[in-house]
């Protein structure tokens, strides 16, 4: 089963490569900065919800939980519409890079808020 | 996508305002408004360590958050809190306000170590202190000559040395102007001050002693944080006194609390937010007398509260209750 789906994987991704080499490489940036400013755009309100609330320091936390699912929210819409806008439809390729972009930035923001937490 | 704005351009232009208006919400501050928020606790043995002795880890002293200029956002979410407070506040500078804030800490501190050694004297012989009035310095003032932290060395020619806060307020009562010395920047300067149409002079002052030597030696280090004002005064007198006298309760020992140098417990202010912190961190919250009721009707509030709320009026007391 996980095999298969390992093999279904390196497949999509060969294909999403090939299907991405084909565009032009100006498109694909531009593709990239609008796809980041839908999703800056989408996320900011949520990201700054979050700012506000962090006066309350018993929430502390709390809040750096919810800071990370904005943050695997931003990447995966980051990745979704990179993707959109350039008519592609590799859902399983957007999932996995948000899995492993999240991942990432999980293990960067977890450590600095348990130091910043620390001192409080 | 840009043809599926065309098409609802309406719904579009709602969304837009509605996403304005969220994130003005969310960024604009409102002046002159101020949030007082529930804050920490601060071990005591980390601002002022005894040399030679284990310093005692059972005392904490509370801090509360000041939060000025909130967002609507937080303004509105401070309104729907049992927790916060919000108010106006004072039109002070927040340099000028920090820099009360320091004085006040010093002062504390300064009157902390007179109180603590002099009660521990009374039990180890080898325990001592030797301290001088320098002066008396402004805490603050509303005359534009003075400036917070200037030290008061003479009034009318006479040292104020040789005067109590209470004999120096008794002396300026029926005067209706008053030559002052003070010293600013290790500089004198004469300046003279005259009663306001109030009948007062304007000023507050306090006094500000030296420590020539202590025995055992200490070091300080409350200038390291960021966390200002008078309010840990019992709590340090406590945590230096225990600390010479070597004496552990096995508590978490907190509360709130001015201290003069005569161990009296002074009031201070966010006695809702210092008790909401507390809970659940510490064993024993001091409380000064006079905020005792209001301080009493929030415990009884609580849920399940996990501390004892007790009522001091001075050093003695605490120590009383802590033996």
């Amino acid at each position: 089963m996980s095999m298969k789906l390992f093999s279904t994987l390196v497949d999509q991704y060969k294909k999403y490569n090939e299907a991405l080499e084909a565009i032009p490489k100006a498109q694909r940036l531009k593709s990239w900065l609008n796809a980041s400013l839908l999703s800056f755009i989408i996320c900011l309100p949520f990201l700054l919800l979050i700012v506000n609330l962090f006066i309350y320091l018993k929430l502390y936390y709390f809040l750096i939980g919810l800071l990370n699912i904005v943050v695997i929210g931003f990447i995966f819409l980051l990745n979704y519409f990179q993707q959109y806008l350039l008519a592609l439809k590799f859902l399983m390729i957007v999932i996995v890079k948000t899995i492993l972009y999240s991942l990432i930035a999980s293990s960067i923001i977890w450590p600095i808020a348990y130091i910043i937490g620390g001192l409080l | 996508m840009k043809t599926l704005i065309q098409k609802r351009k309406g719904l579009f232009s709602l969304l837009s305002a509605v996403y304005l208006l969220l994130i003005l919400c969310f960024t604009i501050p409102i002046k002159q408004r101020a949030i007082e928020l529930p804050g920490g606790i601060s071990s005591i043995a980390a601002e002022i360590k005894i040399t030679d002795k284990k310093n005692s880890e059972e005392f904490y002293s509370i801090y509360i958050l000041d939060y000025k200029n909130p967002t609507l956002f937080q303004l509105f979410t401070a309104r729907l809190s049992k927790e916060t407070r919000v108010y106006k506040p004072a039109k002070t500078a927040d340099k000028l306000a920090f820099k009360r804030g320091s004085l006040y800490e010093e002062l504390s501190y300064q009157y902390s170590l007179i109180t603590a050694y002099q009660k521990a004297s009374l039990i180890d012989q080898t325990i001592s202190i030797d301290y001088d009035l320098k002066g008396f310095t402004i805490i603050d003032n509303t005359n534009k000559d003075l400036k917070i932290a200037d030290l008061v060395v003479k009034v009318n020619g006479q040292n104020t040395t040789t005067f109590t806060l209470s004999t120096l307020a008794d002396y300026l009562r029926d005067k209706q102007e008053a030559q002052l010395e003070i010293l600013r920047d290790e500089k004198l300067k004469q300046i003279t001050i005259t009663k306001g149409e109030d009948g007062l002079f304007g000023i507050s002052l306090l006094p500000f002693y030296i420590i020539n030597e202590a025995a055992p030696n200490y070091k300080t280090y409350y200038q390291d944080d960021k966390k200002v004002g008078p309010s840990g005064g019992l709590l340090q007198t406590l945590s230096i006194y225990y600390t010479l006298i070597e004496v552990e309760h096995n508590l978490i020992i907190s509360g709130t609390g001015t201290i003069d140098e005569y161990g009296k417990v002074g009031p201070i202010g966010g006695i809702k937010q210092k008790l909401i912190t507390a809970n659940g961190k510490v064993d024993l919250f001091f409380c000064p007398e006079e905020h005792y009721k209001e301080a009493k009707a929030i415990y009884d509030k609580l849920s399940n509260p996990t501390f004892e709320l007790v009522k001091v009026g001075d050093v003695d007391e605490a120590i009383l209750y802590l033996s």
